[in-house]
């Protein structure tokens, strides 16, 4: 077997007389997956996969406010890659392409739920208490339990919008783009969101009302 | 006063990282795997290009005859 280096983001592996293979190296690793995944690799869904699993399942949780619901949506992500893999454009960028089919998917959960609710409350007309969010139970520390609150309090445009640029890195375009909205909308979600963090982080702890 | 990008690294450093139970992972991955080898059924993507081509074709050639059909 012999190593070869190709072409950016890749080498070639000479494995026999007439046979090779290409494989990603790190340089690019996204470019690499992403031509994996038109041939149809296991390795480059896996790359995928590992690279992406926790991050869409804390956005799908915070969105829909539930984790299981959340790890049915993330199984429908991927089943799509899966099925799409060999569809994809060579230039895609995976976390834009991955937050759209999660976005469209809790959208579209969004608005069955919204019917199926409309007819429970037919049935029942109880308000319901102000649920908690999907992680606050497992925050250790007083700003770690701040922003979850303060996410749990944000309109779900308004969270995702965060959620993409500050914990995504996508610059604001790039999010809303991935949200099909306008840049002018975008900036107003942003500006909302980061509001509630500050007053969140801002809030005097319980002890130190007691003081007051 | 924080600024953006302050509230931003805020919310990315002490956002709860979570993720699916092993279990749950594992058969996500597997049922991935299983639909990436899954032969392909058949597709019909190719219906809707070819007919709008041959309506937009039948279109052209009934305007050129109507115009011949005009000047003869």
């Amino acid at each position: 077997m012999r190593w070869q280096r190709a072409a950016r983001g890749f080498v070639t592996v000479q494995l026999a007389v007439g046979s090779s293979v290409q494989v990603g190296v790190d340089d690019d690793p996204e470019r690499a997956w992403v031509a994996g995944l038109r041939r149809g690799d296991a390795w480059a869904f896996d790359a995928v996969y590992e690279t992406y699993r926790a991050r869409l399942y804390g956005y799908l949780a915070r969105m829909t406010g539930r984790r299981d619901l959340a790890e049915d949506l993330l199984q429908e992500v991927f089943l799509r890659l899966a099925r799409r893999g060999r569809e994809l454009a060579a230039d895609t960028r995976l976390a834009a392409w991955l937050y759209t089919v999660a976005h469209h998917l809790v959208v579209s959960h969004a608005r069955s739920a919204k019917v199926g609710l409309a007819l429970a409350s037919e049935l029942a007309r109880a308000p319901e208490p102000r649920a908690a969010g999907p992680f606050e139970a497992l925050a250790a520390g007083r700003a770690q339990l701040a922003i979850e609150r303060a996410m749990t309090a944000m309109t779900p445009a308004d969270r995702e919008a965060i959620w993409l640029v500050a914990i995504e890195r996508m610059s604001p375009q790039e999010a809303a783009a991935v949200l099909s909205v306008k840049p002018d909308a975008m900036r107003q979600r942003l500006a909302r969101a980061r509001a509630k963090i500050e007053a969140a982080l801002d809030e005097p702890t319980p002890l130190m009302r007691s003081v007051r | 006063m924080r600024d953006d990008a302050d509230l931003d690294r805020l919310l990315a450093d002490h956002a709860v990282r979570a993720d699916v139970d092993a279990i749950g992972a594992r058969r996500i991955r597997a049922r991935a795997h299983d639909a990436m080898h899954a032969p392909r059924g058949l597709s019909f993507a190719w219906l809707e290009p070819t007919l709008a081509l041959a309506i937009g074709v039948t279109q052209i050639v009934w305007a050129f005859h109507a115009v011949l059909a005009l000047y003869r």
